[in-house]
């Protein structure tokens, strides 16, 4: 059934469709349709689930551990100052290997005060351990949040599906909605057994001393490097019994390109458009779309660069003193590598990145052996 | 300890997080404390607010419990009156509460006439005749309480009232619509039942004090004596001094007045008066030389004096009754008086502008101006120190408004206490230490503290910072029945109705019962180590002093304050 959604209300059907027994949540811009909609399902009777309220995100994550370690399906949605607030409980749900999955949607950090899209929120989380997903369409949030559940309980590690304020999350497109029958065969129900029961009596998170807390993180370390193979197959069984696939990288058109872009989210629509156009004018381009951006996908990228004489990325966000923070790790993916880098930060706070502003990245890349600096500010008003 | 060790020999054997089936008691987190957790049981402030020295919050759970005879029982360890005190005291002690900083203080004063009104206790007599006899001059409040305390302890007593009946100011002094003579009667009736003999209509000769066979006298003769000399002139006809007018009121021997009445004073007197005279079916107007806000009458007393009609006029100084060629009496003369500074008693001073004069109607006037001890018999001197109730003769006390200058029931029963300490250490030939009986920073003393009974703890009074607001729910102030304003000004029937039991119990929930353990078992929930459990009887708590870090959540989500963070010792 096709719907025309907001992408928030995407992650709401995403929910319902993987039919979560736990959701607890507190409100804040751009996120709250996701759990507002979801709350509503719950009341109607559409969506069987325990809905928790809370007085701040850092109870919210909170609820969704304890939830969890019983054996329960749990999400979360939150953005920007309320996944910070949840900083702590990131870490005790990925070190406790909890299958939790969180809607993130990216917006910007204050101060000054603002609520439009960046990327910033997220990517400052990427040490916490939560795989994280970002997508480029309302469709692609609904796909991904299911998929997410399936990644999470396959791995036991928890995930972030994460997309842009505004750009998606209030924007509305038409949506399929799937079957709930291919669901429940895609994603059975939750099991779980050495979750805590009454009749079982268990302490998670225990006092570890040094004699065995690094083991601990380097199994948690390891199990990181089964998700590109996980996903890769959740993904196949996806697109067998929906017929969607994404990709933990998208590339478009680089079989042959000089000039390649690497970016994420949905900037990944309008710089499909601009490499369409330079391909007119003769100037064969093309763009990566990274999807999974922890793990990182080294070895995908590496792969699909292969043509690339000039390597482009365009960050939404940044690392004050280090520059983009996708940059930064396409460089750790490319070390050893001789082909310049460019890498552009652009449309921070949510100014807008025009079609014209992704061309004239392309051009300044065309213009030059080398970039003029490590990074390179587009857009800029002084 | 440890328990069962287990090995593992690679990474995938091990768990995916840490997870324990055993306990953290092997990790004794006792060693990381530098304060410790104490359960206290602290002082409440309504305690130290109570001149008699009314165990209010113990008393107040007695009823949380359901437990009404055990309330009454605690109460009557200490104060003999509570259906009197419940009706006619003044309350300092909601004054004090710490729920007033909340919302509105408890209404305890309902609350101890609700126990007395429905308890059954009976106080008991010591076993052990102590062999000796002590005689009480008065029978007001200070004499019936001391009277009641040492026949308790096992004195013959004696009193001796000089009117036909029991009760002194109780009886002749407040008025029946607040204190009914049935109320009386029945708390003075179990002093009766406990065989303390009453003479009436006779006092206490120095000459019979021999014969007699008593060894020790108290006298607790209140206060009665006029206070305005000049006024005290013009008294005769249509001219009353107010204890003596609500003395023939309350024996029912004034039964109408005619016409305007005026009352002179502002004190508790002055407005009984007033009250008395307007259910009579006269016009009352109160005139006082100060302001409103010093009237030393009770405010709740004058509050319902207003609602039921009385006038009020203020910044007004008798000067002289009128009266007209027959010496019928027409009115009073009065000068204005003006406000200045707030002197050394709390009120304002007042200067009289003889130039401004003006009169008021009345045919009868009342005068309210005050009323002082009459001068001791036989010639007694109370020492100094009057608060230990002895005098220049060993075998005489004294104790009440005849020496006291804070004259309420509820200051006489603290005297009857005194006394009652005083004179059973002289006849035990014991010194006593009234710093230890006596409530810190208050006015009353502890008779279970004398008897042995009870500690008072150290310290001061729990402040309202230390209570946890968050544990308790709003809850408004239960307010009593009162019978309906035209029916109270009809007669004397007792204004206020007391509360239900839904009521009582109501009120009874809003105590913080500030500094005093009720076993709600927040700590022990909240703490994270697991290191607080109920003790064995299950009559308090036990830390576990090998876990508990001293983090202080269990202090902190106390809702009363009765856990106290206390530093360790090195």
């Amino acid at each position: 059934m096709k719907k025309v959604l907001m992408g928030n209300f995407a992650a709401s059907h995403g929910v319902r469709l993987s039919r979560a027994q736990v959701i607890s949540a507190y409100p804040i811009t751009p996120q709250t349709h996701v759990v507002e909609e979801l709350s509503a399902m719950v009341a109607r009777g559409e969506l069987n689930a325990k809905f928790i309220k809370v007085e701040s995100e850092h109870s919210a994550l909170a609820c969704c551990i304890a939830a969890s370690v019983m054996g329960a399906r749990v999400f979360t949605a939150t953005s920007s100052h309320g996944l910070l607030l949840m900083h702590e409980l990131l870490h005790w749900a990925s070190g406790g290997r909890l299958p939790i999955v969180m809607v993130a949607v990216n917006r910007a950090i204050a101060p000054g005060w603002n609520i439009w899209n960046e990327q910033t929120d997220t990517l400052s989380q990427r040490d916490t351990g939560w795989i994280q997903l970002y997508c480029a369409s309302n469709q692609e949030i609904l796909d991904t949040v299911i998929q997410a559940f399936k990644l999470a309980e396959t791995v036991k590690i928890p995930v972030m599906v994460i997309y842009d304020a505004f750009i998606l999350s209030h924007t509305y497109e038409p949506v399929d909605i799937p079957d709930q029958g291919l669901i429940d065969t895609f994603l059975p129900p939750i099991s779980n057994p050495e979750a805590l029961t009454m009749e079982k009596a268990q302490a998670f998170g225990s006092v570890t001393n040094p004699d065995f807390h690094m083991e601990f993180r380097m199994k948690l370390h390891e199990t990181y490097g089964r998700v590109f193979e996980e996903f890769e197959k959740l993904e196949e069984e996806y697109s067998a019994q929906i017929g969607r696939k994404y990709g933990i990288i998208e590339p478009y058109r680089c079989e042959d390109a000089d000039l390649i872009m690497i970016t994420a989210g949905s900037l990944a629509g309008p710089s499909r458009m601009v490499v369409d156009g330079l391909r007119k004018k003769g100037i064969r381009t093309g763009r990566i779309k990274l999807k999974l951006f922890r793990p990182f996908p080294s070895e995908a990228l590496r792969e699909a660069l292969k043509p690339a004489k000039k390597i482009l990325v365009l960050d939404r966000n940044l690392s004050p003193g280090t520059g983009g923070i996708f940059a930064h790790e396409v460089r750790a993916a490319l070390k050893g590598d001789t082909r310049s880098i460019w890498a552009f930060v652009a449309g921070l706070g949510g100014r807008d990145i025009t079609p014209d502003l992704i061309e004239s990245m392309f051009f300044d890349a065309l213009g030059a052996e080398v970039p003029i600096s490590e990074t390179i500010f587009k857009g800029v008003r002084l | 300890m440890l328990g069962k060790l287990i090995e593992f020999h690679s990474i995938g054997e091990l768990p995916d997080s840490p997870i324990t089936q055993g306990t953290t008691l092997w990790n004794p987190t006792g060693t990381w404390r530098s304060v410790r957790p104490i359960h206290m049981a602290r002082l409440s402030p309504c305690l130290l607010g109570c001149p008699a020295g009314n165990p209010i919050e113990t008393f107040i759970r007695r009823i949380e419990e359901g437990d009404i005879d055990g309330a009454l029982a605690v109460i009557r360890e200490e104060n003999p009156f509570p259906g009197i005190c419940g009706r006619v005291c003044f309350h300092p002690c909601e004054r004090s509460c710490n729920r007033g900083s909340m919302d509105q203080p408890v209404a305890i004063h309902e609350l101890e006439r609700w126990v007395a009104d429905h308890g059954s206790w009976r106080p008991t007599v010591s076993e052990k005749d102590k062999g000796k006899h002590v005689a009480i001059v008065g029978s007001g409040p200070a004499g019936l309480t001391a009277a009641y305390h040492l026949r308790r302890m096992g004195y013959g007593v004696t009193v001796f009232e000089k009117e036909r009946e029991l009760g002194g100011l109780l009886r002749y002094g407040i008025p029946s619509y607040r204190l009914p003579k049935d109320i009386l009667d029945r708390e003075i009736n179990i002093l009766r039942e406990m065989e303390i003999t009453f003479i009436t209509g006779k006092t206490l000769n120095e000459s019979d004090l021999d014969d007699e066979g008593f060894d020790a006298v108290l006298f607790a003769v209140g206060a009665q004596d006029f206070r305005n000399p000049r006024l005290v002139r013009q008294v005769g006809e249509g001219v009353w001094q107010a204890l003596e007018f609500l003395k023939k009121v309350n024996e029912s021997g004034i039964t109408s007045l005619k016409g305007k009445v005026v009352v002179i004073g502002g004190g508790n007197a002055a407005i009984d008066a007033a009250r008395c005279a307007l259910r009579m079916g006269t016009e009352v107007t109160v005139a006082y030389r100060r302001m409103r806000e010093d009237m030393p009458a009770f405010d709740d007393e004058i509050e319902a004096a207003v609602e039921e009609g009385v006038s009020f006029t203020f910044l007004a100084a008798p000067q002289v009754v009128k009266r007209d060629a027959d010496g019928k009496v027409t009115g009073v003369g009065f000068t204005r008086t003006i406000p200045g500074e707030i002197d050394a008693s709390g009120k304002h001073e007042v200067t009289i502008d003889p130039h401004d004069t003006f009169s008021i109607e009345a045919e009868t006037v009342i005068l309210a101006t005050g009323e002082k001890p009459a001068d001791l018999p036989w010639d007694v001197e109370p020492k100094s120190d009057t608060n230990l109730c002895e005098t220049d003769r060993p075998n005489v006390f004294v104790a009440g408004d005849v020496v006291g200058t804070q004259r309420t029931v509820a200051y006489a029963i603290g005297w009857g206490k005194r006394a009652a300490v005083a004179i059973d250490s002289y006849l035990q030939s014991r010194e006593v230490d009234f710093r230890k009986i006596t409530l810190p920073g208050g006015e009353g003393i502890s008779m279970r503290a004398y008897l042995g009974s009870f500690e008072i703890p150290d310290g001061e009074a729990v402040p309202f910072e230390e209570i946890n607001e968050f544990y308790f729910p709003d809850v408004k102030r239960t307010k009593a029945r009162q019978l309906p304003l035209k029916q109270r000004t009809a007669g004397f029937a007792e204004v206020v109705k007391g509360l239900s039991r839904p009521q009582a119990l109501k009120e009874a929930s809003r105590c913080f019962h500030c500094g005093d353990c009720v076993m709600c078992d927040n700590c022990l929930i909240f703490c994270p180590d697991v290191a607080i459990t109920r003790t064995n009887d299950k009559e308090g708590y036990e830390v576990d002093l090998d876990h508990c870090k001293g983090c202080g959540i269990c202090a902190r989500e106390c809702p009363r304050g009765a856990i106290v963070m206390v530093e360790e010792k090195i």
